[in-house]
C-alpha cells in the first residue's frame, strides 16, 4: 500500500517535472532576448563579411529580413491609411520595393555597427503576444552606448520584428510620417511614393550596392 | 548617435528673433494630458509647412556650404581626443541650466548627479576639459527648459522651423530662449560677446561633427528628409522629456483593425 502510493506520487511528480520542463522549453522557443542577440549577430556578420560578393551580401540580408521582421505587416503599418487605398496591384508593388527600400536604408546605416556590441537591458510584454526588447549598444568607436528598443510579436511560436526605436526614433514612424508626406504633396497619389522608391531601390535589386546606400 | 538637439545656444540676435516668434504665435497651451501619440508622432501638426519647408531648404543650404564644411575641417584639424575633451568641456557649462532644470522637473537624484558631476569634473577634471565623474559611475544625461515645459505637460504646438536654428515648435523656442536667460555663461561673458558667441560657434561645429555621418545617410536614404527631419524632431523630444523611459502606454498599434487613419 505505501510503496504503491509512493510509486504514485512517483509517478505524478515525474509528470508534474516532464510538464514544467515542456512549459519552459516552450517559452525558450520564443525567447525574445535571445531572438534579438541572434538576430542582431547575424545581421552585423552579414553586413562585415569580407568574405562574400555584394550580391550574396544583398541576398542574405534579404533572407534575414524575411525570416525574421513581420515584412507584410510593417508594410501595412508605414503605409497606414494610403494602405486601403491604394489598389491590390500598388500594395503588391510597394512590399516588393519596401523591401528592398528596408535593405538599402539600413545596409548603409548599420555597416559602421559591424563591430558594435549589444546588450540586453530588460524585455516588457506589450498586449498579449508583443514584447519590447530594450537593448544597449555600443560601438567601439563611440563612447556613448546607443539604446535601441525592439518591438517583438509572437505569431505561431515564432518571434518577428515589428519596429526598432533608436534613442526613442522609431523607423516604422519615421518612414509612415515620410511616405505619408510624399504621398499627400502629390495630391494623394500613391504612385508617386512607389516612382521614388523605385528609384532609391533600383540600384540594389541589381545587387550592385548593399553597403553604399543610394 | 543621432543628438537632434543641433540647436544654436543663442547670440544675441538670435535670442530676440526667438523671443519674437515665441510672442508672435504667443503661449502654447497647457494641455489637459500629457503627449497623446497623436500629439507625439502621427499628427502632423504643421499649418506653416510651406514656410517651414522653406527655411528649412535655407538651413540645409547654409549646412552644406558652411556648417558641415566647418565640422569636417574641424574634424580634419583636431584629433579624435581633443574633440573629445572640446565636447566634455562645452557639455560641463551646460551643468547650470541641467541642474536648474533637474530641480524644476522635481528630480533630485538627477539634481544631485549633475552637482557631483559638475563640482568633479571643474575640480578634477581640469575645468571641465575630462569626464572623471563618468568613470566615476555618474553618467551624464540632458536636460533643458524646452523638456521642463514638457514634462509639466505643455504640448510643443504648431511645427516651427526658425531659420539657422532649425526645428524650434513654440514650447521649445521658449525653452531656447529661458536656456539662454538662465545660462551663468551669458552673465559671466556679458562684457565679451565676442568670446560668448564664439563659444557658441565651437558648440555648434562640435555637435555638428558628431552626427556628419548619420545626417548624410539620412538624407540619401529619405523619400521625404523634411517630413523625416520633423518626425524625427518631435520623436527625440519626447524621449528626452521622458528621460529615454518607453512610453508603454502610447506604444503604435501594428494591429490592422488599429493601424491610424492620420499619417
Amino acid at each position: 500500500m505505501f510503496m504503491r502510493l509512493n510509486f504514485t506520487r512517483l509517478f505524478a511528480a515525474t509528470l508534474l517535472t516532464a510538464a514544467v520542463l515542456c512549459h519552459t522549453i516552450a517559452i525558450a522557443a520564443t525567447n525574445p532576448p535571445a531572438f534579438i542577440e541572434k538576430l542582431t549577430y547575424s545581421a552585423l556578420e552579414t553586413l562585415g563579411d569580407q568574405a562574400i560578393g555584394e550580391k550574396e551580401r544583398y541576398s542574405k540580408f534579404h533572407a534575414l529580413l524575411s525570416d525574421n521582421v513581420d515584412m507584410p505587416r510593417v508594410g501595412r503599418f508605414v503605409l497606414g491609411a494610403n494602405w486601403r487605398k491604394a489598389d491590390t496591384a500598388q500594395q503588391a508593388e510597394f512590399q516588393k520595393l519596401y523591401k528592398d527600400y528596408l535593405i538599402s536604408a539600413y545596409a548603409g546605416r548599420l555597416k559602421d555597427y559591424t563591430r558594435a556590441k549589444i546588450r540586453i537591458k530588460n524585455t516588457t510584454g506589450v498586449g498579449k503576444n508583443e514584447y519590447l526588447v530594450s537593448s544597449q549598444v555600443t560601438n567601439p568607436n563611440n563612447p556613448e552606448p546607443v539604446s535601441v528598443d525592439w518591438r517583438l510579436r509572437e505569431s505561431e511560436d515564432k518571434l518577428l520584428v515589428l519596429d526598432m526605436t533608436i534613442e526613442g526614433i522609431s523607423m516604422a514612424l519615421t518612414q509612415r510620417s515620410e511616405f505619408a508626406s510624399i504621398i499627400q504633396k502629390n495630391g494623394g497619389d500613391i504612385n508617386a511614393l512607389l516612382a521614388r522608391m523605385r528609384s532609391s531601390a533600383g540600384a540594389v535589386s541589381d545587387g550592385e550596392q548593399v553597403s553604399i546606400a543610394n | 548617435m543621432i543628438d537632434l538637439k543641433l540647436t544654436m545656444r543663442g547670440g544675441t540676435f538670435s535670442a530676440a528673433a526667438a523671443l519674437a516668434v515665441g510672442v508672435l504665435f504667443s503661449l502654447p497651451s497647457v494641455a489637459q494630458e500629457t503627449a497623446t501619440p497623436e500629439s507625439g508622432y502621427t499628427d502632423v501638426n504643421d499649418p506653416f509647412e510651406p514656410m517651414n519647408r522653406a527655411i528649412f531648404s535655407f538651413n540645409l543650404g547654409f549646412d552644406k556650404i558652411i556648417l558641415r564644411p566647418t565640422a569636417l575641417a574641424y574634424r580634419a584639424v583636431l584629433p579624435a581626443p581633443a574633440r573629445e575633451s572640446a565636447t566634455n568641456f562645452l557639455d560641463n557649462l551646460e551643468s547650470p541650466v541641467i541642474f536648474l532644470n533637474d530641480l524644476l522637473q522635481a528630480k533630485p537624484r538627477r539634481a544631485a548627479n549633475t552637482l557631483a558631476r559638475f563640482s568633479i569634473n571643474t575640480v578634477i577634471g581640469f575645468f571641465g576639459f575630462f569626464d572623471p565623474a563618468e568613470d566615476m559611475g555618474l553618467a551624464r544625461h540632458d536636460e533643458d527648459f524646452a523638456q521642463t515645459l514638457g514634462a509639466w505637460g505643455v504640448s510643443p504646438g504648431p511645427y516651427l522651423v526658425l531659420p539657422l536654428l532649425g526645428p524650434l515648435p513654440p514650447r521649445d523656442t521658449i525653452g531656447f530662449v529661458a536656456d539662454i536667460f538662465t545660462d551663468p555663461m551669458t552673465y559671466i561673458l556679458r562684457e565679451h560677446r565676442t568670446a560668448n558667441l564664439a563659444l557658441y560657434g565651437v558648440d555648434l561645429v562640435n555637435e555638428r561633427e558628431q552626427v556628419i555621418e548619420e545626417f548624410d545617410e539620412l538624407e540619401k536614404t529619405s523619400v521625404d528628409y523634411y517630413a523625416a527631419i520633423r518626425s524625427l524632431y518631435r520623436q527625440r523630444m519626447n524621449d528626452l522629456i521622458r528621460d529615454g523611459e518607453p512610453d508603454m502606454d502610447n506604444l503604435p498599434s501594428f494591429d490592422d483593425d488599429e493601424i491610424s487613419d492620420t499619417p
